[in-house]
């Protein structure tokens, strides 16, 4: 009864589908292996390497060794990732002396190397590298790969431009600052807080000129990295005389808003509404009582957000003692409003 | 007798094609999705190089708010709530919405945490059912509690999206275990990319590590072998296929053990729906359709990284009912999202929701009825023995590769279990998965699948009965 013989072409297919996947099974069991193996080893030497290391480089702080061993090839990496966890941990003249260190073990060429012909994570230790050593050879090569598409090589590059050159850098690099929707806007704006208020102020205010108005919302929200000084007249003038929601929104949110009162009761009277809660919000914070009647009026407003920022606003306002708020809650006709400042009112009370 | 043979022979042959083919294809495609997620992961991990380094960008992570669904939990709710605020991140709030629990939830969390009633301005961007107070802790300002009546879990995170305060929405599970650096990691791909509207992470199983204050603190093994099945079987179908599909931007199907999203696009499509049995799943899909069909800049991560933990059922009565739960869940948001195949519908429509379709949904289907008729025309003398056992041999060493595929991923990847004898005893689990495992949970599945074809579903509190469709959510025109 048997009318597939054992020789049919599906019946040898299995069979070696079935030997076949066992086979490379077998494989992959000698690749966890080895796998772990590899781990296990470099796990060992890492620990030995820091072991030996570590109060090397902590030596370092104070006085920079006169002998210093080359280190391997494959020491680098470690190394590296140890040398520059000092230098993002330290501050001043330990960072110099430790620089020093590494210059006299030639790591500036190990980690040059790294940039031209290493692996992603390797290039990545090599530019961090050089931008702590503020090596200028490597501007145009690391530029380049700022220039890129990688995200990630892209904004480490950026960085290590900023430590080599904060000034060359923004010049070169703020429009792309702007414009790059892949660079996350909270690491861009902590690497502009590093390059200091002092060099970022005027060449984010300059900036405006060079970046398309597309652009302007993320740059606005740069601009929290300078100073005040600087930066608060330049927002100033974009709140006055821009018309597009997204920039009038980066300018309320920003951290240097001047103060233009008169702006300001026009934007709680906005057609959009996540500007009027911007403006609702920001009115709280300025702290001017010419903004209670406006306020109360956005009570009633019938988007629930503007509703809350208003009544955030009005309980903050110095001129708003208790008594004054419950008088103001009397004249409300909209239960909406009431309801709203009723919570503000105990947001603030649970504080 | 001669006739009978020659009408009879097309038909074994075309049944043994039907199970060779099934089974090709499912593997071929594991082991596709398998070397993907080879690439991305090592894309992935190649840029936390410097993450050795300190932290410097903290700071700037947006605020998140957790909102906890909890219906008789009054035995968990202190300590899980505990263990949440306990959580590494700069800015959060928590919403505990007490789904009109029964037992005494409510009134331990009061004392817990102090709660008084807050006079907080309704806005129902979402319908729900009736919410009978909103509570404020004395102890934690940011903590809330929505006491509510019962309408599900669907229900319940609807409210806390009414009540949420930030622009990130974290729904976890209730049986969710977490690590303080959960939330951290879940809310990268917000950070990396603006486009980013949900993130969610494959959880790991629980069962044998060791948990302090209802955070996992130390990763183990389960003794059982039931526990460490299903450690493989998490790497196979619902870690490293994940993640493959998810660099398509095509991840249908992300578990809901822990999941962010961007408040407005939940808000935009509607919140969750309450009328389908799994709204962890069906939000994903609905998010992938909607997007994708306005043509809406989107993407949808999945955190390769270990960040959320369950506890595995350590009975097959338990991991019955879960798998047949699974498989109804999964045949609702498919059918009520069956839409995303079109013309606009990209890697989604066209690759992600036919292989889900195929191997997912009706899977279980395809594979009892590919093992009930080669062993049928086994018995029926169709085929020879040997050619009945090279099927079965074709059929588990595809399943033995995929599965050490996944282990062997894990350990180029996170290496979650490092010890050598752990290795040992999830390599043995992931040969012995193939061994009747496998087929069990497709039996299970199939079953699933007949009672969601016989309008069988669950009643948000556990119970199970027929045709009970609560009325689906509305989204408000009015903000006020």
């Amino acid at each position: 009864m048997n009318w597939v013989a054992d020789s049919d072409p599906i019946v040898w297919f299995a069979l070696w589908c079935g030997i076949g996947a066992l086979g490379l099974t077998a494989l992959l069991v000698i690749r966890i292996l080895l796998l772990r193996a590899a781990f296990q080893a470099r796990e060992t030497r890492e620990t030995r390497f820091l072991s030996r290391w570590r109060p090397r480089l902590l030596a370092a702080i104070d006085t920079v060794p006169v002998r210093l061993p080359r280190l391997k090839r494959r020491d680098w990496l470690p190394f590296l990732s140890l040398w520059n966890h000092f230098q993002e941990s330290l501050r001043g003249a330990a960072r110099h002396r430790l620089s020093a260190m590494a210059l006299r073990m030639r790591m500036d060429l190990a980690a040059r190397q790294l940039l031209q012909r290493g692996s992603p994570p390797e290039q990545l230790m090599g530019m961090l590298t050089l931008g702590h050593l503020g090596d200028r050879d490597s501007w145009d090569r690391i530029e380049a790969v700022a220039r890129g598409p990688h995200s990630q090589l892209s904004l480490a590059a950026a960085r290590a431009l900023l430590l080599i050159d904060a000034a060359s850098a923004l010049r070169a690099l703020l429009p792309l600052m702007a414009s790059r929707a892949d660079w996350p806007l909270s690491r861009t704006q902590w690497m502009l807080n590093e390059a200091g208020a002092e060099i970022t102020s005027t060449m984010l205010s300059a900036a405006l000129e060079d970046v398309p108005p597309d652009d302007w919302p993320r740059l606005v929200a740069l601009m929290d990295a300078g100073h005040p000084d600087v930066v608060s007249p330049v927002i100033g003038r974009l709140l006055a005389g821009v018309q597009s929601e997204e920039v009038l929104i980066a300018c309320l949110k920003s951290r240097h808003l001047p103060f233009n009162g008169a702006r300001l009761l026009r934007l709680l009277e906005h057609p959009a509404w996540q500007v009027r809660a911007q403006a609702a919000r920001v009115t709280g914070r300025m702290g001017h009582a010419e903004f209670v009647s406006a306020l109360l009026t956005r009570l009633s407003d019938p988007v629930w957000w503007v509703r809350y920022r208003a009544a955030q606003s009005l309980v903050q306002l110095p001129s708003m003692s208790p008594e004054a708020l419950w008088r103001a809650r009397q004249t409300l006709n909209d239960r909406f409003g009431c309801e709203m400042l009723d919570q503000a009112v105990a947001e603030r009370r649970g504080q | 007798m001669m006739d009978a043979a020659v009408n009879t022979e097309p038909l074994f042959l075309a049944v043994q094609w039907l199970f060779v083919g099934y089974v090709v294809a499912m593997n071929s495609g594991y082991l596709a999705l398998y070397l993907l997620s080879v690439v991305c992961l090592r894309r992935s991990l190649e840029g936390r190089a410097l993450d050795v380094l300190p932290k410097v960008a903290t700071a700037y992570q947006p605020p998140v708010t957790i909102i906890v669904g909890a219906h008789n939990e009054q035995a968990s709710i202190s300590p899980w709530v505990r263990a949440l605020l306990h959580l590494d991140y700069p800015e959060f709030e928590i919403i505990v919405v007490n789904d009109g629990s029964r037992d005494a939830t409510l009134s331990t969390l009061r004392r817990e945490f102090r709660l008084a009633l807050f006079p907080e301005a309704a806005w129902k961007r979402l319908s729900t059912r009736t919410v009978h107070g909103i509570y404020r802790s004395a102890l934690f300002p940011n903590l809330r509690v929505i006491d509510k009546a019962h309408g599900g879990k669907a229900d319940a995170l609807n409210a806390g999206v009414n009540a949420a305060r930030y622009p990130l929405l974290c729904s976890v599970n209730a049986r969710s275990i977490l690590q303080r650096h959960s939330l951290s990691r879940i809310v990268q791909p917000f950070l990396e990319d603006p486009v980013t509207i949900a993130a969610g992470a494959s959880p790991r199983i629980a069962n044998g590590s060791a948990i302090s204050d209802a955070l996992l603190t130390k990763v183990g093994l389960p003794r059982q072998m039931l526990g460490l099945m299903q450690i493989v079987e998490y790497l196979r179908t619902e870690l490293f296929s994940r993640i493959a599909w998810s660099a398509l931007n095509a991840a249908l199907v992300i578990p809901g053990g822990i999941t962010v999203f961007r408040k407005e696009a939940i808000v935009s499509v509607g919140g969750y729906r309450t009328d389908v049995m799994d709204p962890d799943i069906e939000v994903i899909l609905r998010l992938h359709r909607l997007y994708r069909l306005s043509r809406k800049p989107y993407r949808i991560a999945l955190v390769p990284d270990p960040v959320c933990w369950i506890e595995a059922p350590e009975t097959l009565a338990q991991l019955r009912r879960r798998r047949m739960r699974w498989q109804r869940g999964l045949s609702d948001a498919l059918m009520v999202n069956r839409g995303l195949v079109h013309p606009r519908g990209g890697a989604a429509g066209w690759l992600a929701f036919p292989y889900v379709a195929l191997f997912e949904w009706l899977g279980p289907l395809l594979e009892v009825t590919s093992y009930a008729a080669v062993t049928a025309v086994w018995l029926c003398g169709g085929i020879s023995t040997l050619a009945f056992l090279s099927l079965l041999l074709m059929a588990a060493g595809f399943g033995v590769l995929v599965s050490v595929s996944a282990l062997t991923l894990e350990e180029a990847s996170f290496r979650v279990y490092a010890q050598p004898r752990r290795l040992g005893t999830l390599l043995t689990s992931a040969v012995a998965e193939n061994l009747g495992y496998r087929q069990l949970q497709a039996w299970w599945g199939l079953r699933g699948l007949w009672q969601w074809l016989h309008g069988a579903r669950d009643h948000p509190d556990g119970r199970k009965d027929a045709q009970q469709k609560p009325p689906r959510p509305k989204r408000r025109q009015s903000s006020g």
